[in-house]
């Protein structure tokens, strides 16, 4: 009851948008066993905006990796899939 | 490309000219900062809940939040840590980590014990030990929204407005130009509250709405 109500509401802000997504993907949470309960966890990053490595933004945009990541699963040359809507917004990155 | 490492070079009235290092970072107050932080963790992040389908994810700007059982949710967390550390040059500050366990079918002491126990008997997740200091059955903010039973909803919402309040007391006490404090009032402290009442849970918090509303001359939050 309570996550349709919150579907329902009229004004989302971004943080109300996570909050109702997280809200839902964490509603089954009778059908997982109480040995390994389902959790939600929130992640922390150390200064995160002043300490990014900024390749991968470089590699998303071009569509195409130019440096191997993800522990090698990532190589060199492969294709990388990017929203097509961003290429309007190239000037700004 | 912005957020990359760089020399900044302008020339002064005389035209002299000057450089400056700049580390690599985002321009404070830019709005798109957000998408191009999105788009430089979405591949990383996005292999990573590739390979654990039992995992589901919401992320909003840097905050991360996992949504799996508790087993899957810390195998995932483990070689995400690694992943961002290798490819992004991040760091994941364990300590700071928030869990929460929805369903009121364990209280706290029981999820720390949960917690502990997996931690010490999986030798994959060695990095992720000191994650129990912020385990709770009750509720959690996410991105400043509460989630939770309707008492921690409540006692959320009643802290951030006592917060609120305080905060008013001392602008009151401070500025002494009429137009910045209604300002102050009106587009951060009024917002602040406005965003608790209307973020869209119906629960206890929505009740608090008609008690905000700022008044010019007090500076103070009066019943409606």
């Amino acid at each position: 009851m309570k996550i349709s109500c919150t579907l329902l509401a009229k004004k989302t802000a971004p943080g109300t948008r996570c909050a109702q997504v997280t809200q839902l993907l964490a509603s089954d949470w009778d059908v997982h066993n109480v040995d390994n309960p389902l959790v939600v966890m929130k992640l922390d990053i150390i200064n995160a905006f002043y300490s990014v490595r900024r390749q991968a933004q470089s590699d998303v945009l071009a569509e195409k990796a130019f440096t191997s990541c993800d522990n090698g699963n990532v190589r060199d040359g492969d294709m990388i899939p990017c929203a097509r809507s961003l290429r309007k917004y190239s000037g700004y990155f | 490309m912005q957020g990359h490492a760089s020399t900044l070079r302008f020339h002064d009235r005389t035209g002299q000219p000057h450089h400056l290092p700049c580390s690599k970072c985002g321009h404070q107050g830019d709005g798109f900062e957000k998408v191009r932080f999105a788009v430089t963790m979405n591949l990383s992040i996005g292999c990573v809940f590739q390979r654990h389908p039992a995992c589901k994810g919401a992320i909003i700007c840097d905050d991360i939040f996992v949504v799996a059982p508790l087993l899957e949710a810390l195998a995932l967390v483990a070689e995400l840590k690694l992943i961002l550390k290798r490819d992004l040059d991040l760091d994941l500050d364990v300590p700071n980590f928030n869990c929460y366990v929805p369903g009121n079918r364990l209280n706290d002491n029981q999820a720390h014990e949960l917690f502990k126990n997996i931690l010490a008997n999986q030798q994959s997740c060695s990095d992720l030990t000191a994650i129990d200091v912020g385990v709770s059955t009750k509720g959690l903010c996410v991105a400043g929204v509460p989630i939770g039973d309707d008492a921690w909803d409540t006692t959320f919402v009643e802290e951030k407005v006592e917060a609120v309040i305080l905060d008013v007391c001392k602008i009151h006490h401070v500025l002494t130009d009429d137009i910045i404090h209604y300002n102050m009032l009106h587009f951060c402290q009024n917002t602040h509250l406005g965003f608790l009442a209307w973020q869209g849970n119906q629960g206890p918090q929505h009740a608090h709405a008609p008690y905000f509303r700022i008044t010019r001359e007090f500076g103070v939050f009066s019943h409606s």
